[in-house]
């Protein structure tokens, strides 16, 4: 089976500072995949390989099954940078037909998919104005107007709801899921876990160079499910018992408890132990861990699972 | 139609640059100071030279100073053209498209050359315009003269291009016209007899003249069709010299342009 990006084992050093370590990774076509990871942790640096911007010291990297190192392989490739630099003294619409004829769109179609990709954006009317003029959200707009020309098979974004409002977060969810049920597959680079959590199918974390949990967004927050619960009467007896069935200790708060079962069907035993010693439990949850509280806890504590 | 597109932005680019504009008044300013040279203009009734030979020597000292400002001005904007967009970030944009290393360089290249021959072939037409005006003949030879100098602003944009990756940007239109105005003054003994009369180049000087570019020899040549003065040159091994000369300077730029990370 070919994936939209395969890479394996990838290497990169700047000097002594090792960008990536060793980095596998595989993304299905047609989904939304999230790439998360705390600055510095090579994010960018994986991007660039695979645009070949950047040459890795081992590894391959490969976009349908092609060679990133083949310039052909980025036809099927829309991308969007984060801190987009662009020639300032084109218009918007000369921006974006410059970018036509570079990705080999027709002649006679570029007129009508320059007008596309800029009414999906909604900058359509600002199209006479030069890039330079334009604020950080406003030459972002037109930077996912450019990566949606031709309708690519792969967006590659990094970082795109940087300067963006709520509006215009709000309408490039829109436009990503709309690319999404189209077959596009869109690999996101973002710092913004709540959007990733919204968007995306599977995600990444990565840590200094390396993957450090990857899988779909329910995967990944089931793997640490818990039970919260509030007691009343809540002793040392009981937390002894509990914490036997656990992966770790338990916390608590007062009455408020975080237990960590090694088993889920452990659930009603320890409800049970708290009758069992005169308790009483006031409330019961079973709680997934969110996107927020994994990252924090992979990338803080180098808790790699 | 991808290094045409990158050539169109790149031309643009170019016309936004002072020194294009700086460089063009110059040259005009030249082109008037050659002109009061012409006969119309000079008082010198001793007629210690015929008036054919002031008008041939104005037309001369006109051509010389435009492809020397020409040169200057495709040597300054090839200095920063990889450079500048690796330093301001918009090469990535455009390599992020199905466009391959030696595809960018082409387009850039051939953006100077645009400018360049746009540059060359606005300061013939004044230059000639001006000098119908004076003497009211026309002398057709000059635009095939100037034509003939393509080559060498090819070649000096290769040159300088490949010298980029080596220098600060401030430094290198400084080397490659240095190395012009040497390949220019080790050719002249080589075009004009009456020079060997006081200088006789050494065995070590010819052997130097051989081993450069010979964009002197471009130049004396060129220059040779306004005046049509016969000029006796080896054809074979200056057209050799060229294409070896342009395409190492090609494959030079476009290997460290490989090389590099954005």
């Amino acid at each position: 089976m070919s994936y939209a990006i395969e890479a394996e084992n990838i290497v990169k050093n700047y000097g002594r500072i090792k960008a990536l370590d060793s980095l596998s990774l595989k993304v299905n076509k047609g989904e939304i995949f999230g790439f998360l990871g705390p600055n510095g942790a090579g994010k960018s640096t994986f991007v660039k390989i695979l645009l070949n911007l950047v040459k890795p010291n081992y590894g391959s990297a490969h976009i349908f099954g092609k060679s990133v190192n083949l310039h052909t392989t980025r036809r099927n490739i829309g991308f969007l940078s984060e801190n987009m630099r662009i020639y300032k003294f084109l218009t918007v619409e000369e921006f974006i037909r410059f970018h036509a004829e570079l990705f080999e769109i027709p002649t006679k179609k570029i007129k009508s998919e320059v007008e596309t990709a800029l009414r999906t954006v909604g900058f359509f009317d600002e199209r006479k104005r030069r890039m330079g003029t334009l604020s950080k959200g406003m030459t972002q707009k037109a930077g996912i107007a450019q990566a949606l020309l031709g309708r690519p098979e792969l967006l590659l974004l990094d970082e795109p709801t940087s300067g963006l409002d709520p509006v215009g977060i709000k309408e490039l969810r829109s436009v990503l899921l709309d690319m999404k049920n189209q077959g596009t597959t869109v690999f996101l680079n973002s710092h913004l876990l709540s959007e990733i959590e919204r968007t995306c199918d599977t995600i990444a974390i990565l840590n200094n160079g390396k993957i450090v949990q990857t899988g779909s967004t329910s995967d990944i927050s089931g793997k640490n499910t818990h039970l919260e619960l509030v007691v009343e009467g809540f002793n040392d007896d009981m937390e002894r018992e509990i914490n036997s069935l656990s992966t770790k200790n338990m916390t608590n708060e007062g009455n408020y408890l975080k237990v960590y079962l090694k088993d889920h069907n452990e659930a009603l035993t320890v409800h049970r132990i708290i009758d069992q010693k005169g308790g009483k439990v006031m409330s019961f949850s079973r709680m997934g861990e969110s996107l927020e509280e994994i990252f924090y806890r992979l990338v803080k504590n180098g808790d790699s699972q | 139609m991808k290094i045409w597109a990158i050539a169109k932005v790149g031309f643009k680019e170019c016309l936004r640059y002072r020194v294009f504009y700086f460089i063009l008044i110059m040259a005009i300013f030249f082109i008037f100071l050659g002109k009061s040279c012409t006969p119309k203009m000079a008082t010198n009734k001793s007629m210690l030279i015929d008036l054919n030979t002031q008008q041939n020597i104005a037309m001369e000292a006109g051509f010389h100073g435009i492809i020397f400002w020409s040169v200057m001005l495709c040597g300054l904007l090839s200095a920063n053209l990889l450079t500048k967009e690796e330093e301001e970030g918009t090469v990535a944009m455009t390599l992020s498209r199905p466009v391959s290393r030696s595809q960018f360089v082409a387009g850039k290249i051939l953006s100077i050359l645009l400018i360049s021959a746009f540059n060359l072939f606005l300061l013939a037409g004044v230059f000639l315009f001006l000098f119908y005006v004076e003497m009211e003949q026309f002398n057709p030879n000059i635009l095939f003269s100037f034509l003939i100098m393509l080559p060498t602003l090819i070649l000096y944009c290769l040159m300088t291009v490949a010298l980029s990756f080596f220098m600060p940007r401030i430094v290198t239109p400084l080397v490659s016209m240095f190395i012009y105005l040497l390949t220019l003054w080790l050719s002249l003994p080589f075009h004009f007899d009456k020079i060997k009369l006081v200088w006789v180049p050494s065995e070590k000087v010819e052997l130097i003249y051989n081993f450069l570019p010979k964009f002197g020899d471009l130049q004396f040549i060129s220059a040779s069709f306004i005046d049509m003065s016969e000029k006796n040159y080896d054809i074979i091994s200056l057209s050799a010299n060229m294409i070896v000369y342009t395409l190492l300077f090609w494959f030079l730029s476009v290997f460290l342009f490989k090389k590099r990370s954005f």
